[in-house]
C-alpha cells in the first residue's frame, strides 16, 4: 500500500502540482480577469443597478448589431463580476462587449484569456486537443484519488500525529508536513479529487449511456438533461418580433425573489427563439442553476426547469462543490486556502521523496531528474503563472493577438524554468534562483498595476472594490512568504556549515 | 461575521483537542486527568458551529462550510502549535 501510494503519488504529481495550483487560482479567475483588464470600471461595492435595465440595453443593442447571430447570451453583473457582458454567436464566430451596468456605457477591455485560461488549464491542458487534455487530466485524477486513499491506509497514525510536527528533522520533517496538508484536509482533497472524476464523468465512462441511448441525438438530449442545460430547438424560418427582454428578466426575479445571473436568446428575431433565464448561483449548492424558458414571440412560459430526479441533483450537487460558484468571497478565501494546502501536499510529498533518497547509492539518474522536474514544477509553475500576469501588462494594448501572446509568455517561461533547473550544476542554487525571481516577479507585479494608465488603485479602494487590490496584496504576502522560508532555509544551510569553511 | 465565528469556534475546539494530546500536553504543562475532558470539550465545541451553519444556510451548504471551516481552523491550530514550539525553544 506503501509503494501504491508513493508511485501514484509522484507519477502524477508534477502535472497535479500545476492542476491544483490554476485550479486554486481559478475560485477567483474573475478576479484575475479584473486584474487583467485594467479599463474595466471600478464598480462600487454597493453599487446598485437593474438587470431589467441592463437586459432593455443589451436587446437594442443586440437587435441592431447582431441580428443574424445563432444566440445571444447576456450575463448580468454579481458579486464575482461587475460588469455585465453579452456573447453572440454568429458567421464569423464570437463576438464579446463589456457594458459598465451603472453608467449604461460600453466598454473596450484589451484582449486577454485572464483568469479563465487558469481554468480551463486546469482541466484540459493547452496546445492539445481538449478531450485529450481532459483524459490525461482525468487519468491523473485517478491516480490522486488512489494515492489519497492508499494515504489514508498507509498512515497508521493518522489520530495520534493529528496536530505533530518536528522541525529540523530532514525527512521526518517533511513528512510531518505532508500529514499535516493531507489529513486536517483530508475531507476536501477527497471531495475535489471525486468531484474532478464525476464532473467528466461522460468523457471518462460512456458505454453506460451509450448503452442507455444508442441514438447520437437522444444521448444529447440525456446529457443536457443530467447538465440541466436545455438545447436549442431548430429555427422556424419565420420572422417574428422578440418579446420585451427586460419583462421576461422581471418575471424570473420576482418569481425566484433572487436576481438573475445570465439569460439566452436563441435564434434572435425568429418564430422559433427561445429565452432561457438562468437564475444567481449564489447561495446554492447545485451548479445545476433553476432556470424558466420563454416563448421569445409571445413571452408566454414553456417551462420552468429545476434539478428534480436524485441523479440530476446528486450531479448537480458534486460539480457545485467542485466549482464553488455558490460561495460568497468567505468561502471562497476558504476554498483558495484548502486549494493552497492541496498544492502544499503535492510538494511536501515530491520533496519528501527526494529527502528520503538524498543519499542512497544507486538511483543518481531517477534522483536526478526527479529533483530537476520538482525546481522546474514547483518554482517554474508559479514562475510561469507570473510571467503570464506580467505579460498582460508588458504587451502593447493594440497587438494583434496579445491573448495568445500572454499565452506563450506562460508556456516559454515554463520552459526556460526547465531548462535552467536542468543545466544548472547545482539543484539548491537552481531553487535559489528560481525562488529569487518569483519574488521579484511577486514584488513587480503590484508596481505594474500602479502604472496602468487606465487604472486607479486608489480609485478601487475608494469604490470599496477589493477584487483586484486582493490581487496585489496576495502577491505581496506571497513574495513575504518566499523570502521568510528562503531565510530560513539559509540560516539552516549556513548552521551545517563546519566552522573552518564558514571561517575561509 | 458568522463564517468568522465558525472558524473562531472551530479553531477553540481543535486548541482543546490538540492539548489533550501527550505530547502537547506536557509541553503546556497539564495533568493527565485533563486529558479526557479536555478531548470531550474540545468536540463538542466542533459540533456546535455545525448547528450554525445549518441554521444560517441551508443543510447542505452548512455541512460544506462546516467541513471547510474544520480544515482551515485544524491548519490553524497546526501552524500555531508549531509557531508556539519555536517560540518556546527561542525563549
Amino acid at each position: 500500500m506503501a509503494q501504491l501510494h508513493t508511485w501514484c503519488g509522484l507519477l502524477a504529481a508534477w502535472l497535479l502540482f500545476a492542476v491544483f495550483l490554476t485550479g486554486t487560482l481559478s475560485y477567483f479567475k474573475e478576479s484575475i480577469s479584473l486584474w487583467m483588464q485594467p479599463e474595466l470600471p471600478s464598480v462600487a461595492a454597493n453599487a446598485e443597478w437593474d438587470n431589467r435595465r441592463l437586459a432593455d440595453y443589451w436587446q437594442h443593442y443586440l437587435a441592431e448589431h447582431a441580428s443574424t447571430a445563432r444566440n445571444w447570451q447576456i450575463t448580468f453583473p454579481d458579486e464575482r463580476m461587475s460588469v455585465s457582458t453579452a456573447v453572440w454567436f454568429g458567421e464569423d464566430g464570437s463576438e464579446q462587449l463589456v457594458l459598465d451596468p451603472t453608467t449604461l456605457t460600453l466598454v473596450t477591455p484589451r484582449e486577454t484569456r485572464g483568469g479563465d485560461f487558469f481554468y480551463r488549464f486546469h482541466f484540459q491542458l493547452h496546445h492539445l486537443p481538449a478531450v485529450y487534455g481532459r483524459w490525461i487530466i482525468g487519468i491523473a485524477t485517478m491516480m490522486m484519488f488512489v494515492a489519497v486513499i492508499s494515504g489514508v491506509i498507509t498512515h497508521k497514525k493518522i489520530l495520534r500525529d493529528f496536530f505533530a510536527f518536528r522541525p529540523q528533522k530532514g525527512a521526518r520533517s517533511w513528512l510531518d508536513a505532508h500529514n499535516a496538508c493531507s489529513v486536517l484536509t483530508l475531507p476536501f482533497q477527497l471531495m475535489i479529487t471525486y468531484t474532478g472524476l464525476i464532473t467528466l464523468m461522460s468523457l471518462y465512462m460512456p458505454w453506460g449511456l451509450e448503452r442507455a441511448f444508442p441514438d447520437a441525438d437522444a444521448r444529447r438530449q440525456a446529457i443536457s438533461e443530467l447538465h440541466a442545460f436545455p438545447l436549442s430547438g431548430p429555427a422556424t424560418g419565420q420572422p417574428a418580433a422578440l418579446h420585451a427582454l427586460s419583462e421576461l428578466v422581471g418575471d424570473a426575479e420576482s418569481h425566484w425573489q433572487k436576481p438573475v445571473q445570465s439569460l439566452r436568446v436563441s435564434h434572435p428575431g425568429d418564430a422559433g427563439a427561445r429565452v432561457a433565464v438562468w437564475q444567481s448561483a449564489l447561495e446554492a449548492l447545485s451548479a445545476h442553476r433553476p432556470q424558466r424558458i420563454y416563448e421569445a414571440s409571445s413571452g408566454a412560459l414553456l417551462a420552468e426547469i429545476q434539478s428534480q430526479r436524485i441523479d440530476e441533483q446528486a450531479h448537480g450537487v458534486m460539480v457545485g462543490l467542485h466549482a464553488g460558484r455558490y460561495a460568497n468571497w468567505g468561502m471562497r478565501w476558504i476554498y483558495f486556502s484548502l486549494g493552497a494546502a492541496g498544492c502544499g501536499m503535492v510538494a511536501t510529498g515530491l520533496l519528501l521523496w527526494t529527502s528520503k533518497r538524498k543519499y542512497k547509492k544507486g538511483s543518481e539518474l531517477g534522483m536526478w531528474c526527479v529533483e530537476r522536474l520538482n525546481i522546474a514544477t514547483l518554482a517554474g509553475m508559479p514562475i510561469a503563472v507570473l510571467a503570464f500576469l506580467a505579460s498582460n501588462r508588458l504587451l502593447p494594448v493594440a497587438l494583434s493577438g496579445r491573448a495568445q501572446w500572454e499565452i506563450h509568455f506562460f508556456f516559454v517561461a515554463w520552459l526556460l524554468a526547465l531548462l535552467h533547473a536542468v543545466l544548472r550544476r547545482s539543484a539548491s542554487q537552481a531553487w535559489r534562483e528560481q525562488l529569487t525571481l518569483t519574488v521579484i516577479l511577486l514584488l513587480c507585479l503590484p508596481m505594474l498595476n500602479l502604472l496602468a494608465p487606465s487604472y486607479s488603485v486608489l480609485g478601487d479602494l475608494a469604490a470599496g472594490n477589493w477584487q483586484r487590490v486582493s490581487v496585489d496584496l496576495m502577491c505581496l504576502v506571497g513574495a513575504l512568504i518566499i523570502v521568510w522560508q528562503m531565510k530560513r532555509a539559509a540560516k539552516k544551510t549556513l548552521s551545517r556549515v563546519p566552522p573552518t569553511q564558514v571561517a575561509s | 461575521m458568522m463564517l468568522i465565528t465558525i472558524l473562531a469556534l472551530c479553531t477553540l475546539g481543535f486548541t482543546l483537542i490538540a492539548l489533550s494530546d501527550n505530547r502537547h500536553r506536557r509541553r503546556c504543562g497539564l495533568k493527565p486527568a485533563q486529558q479526557k475532558p479536555w478531548f470531550w470539550a474540545g468536540s463538542a465545541i466542533l459540533g456546535w458551529p455545525l448547528w450554525l451553519a445549518m441554521e444560517t444556510w441551508s443543510t447542505g451548504l452548512g455541512i460544506t462550510l462546516w467541513l471547510g471551516c474544520l480544515s482551515i481552523s485544524a491548519g490553524v491550530v497546526f501552524l500555531g502549535l508549531a509557531m508556539f514550539e519555536r517560540l518556546r525553544q527561542q525563549l
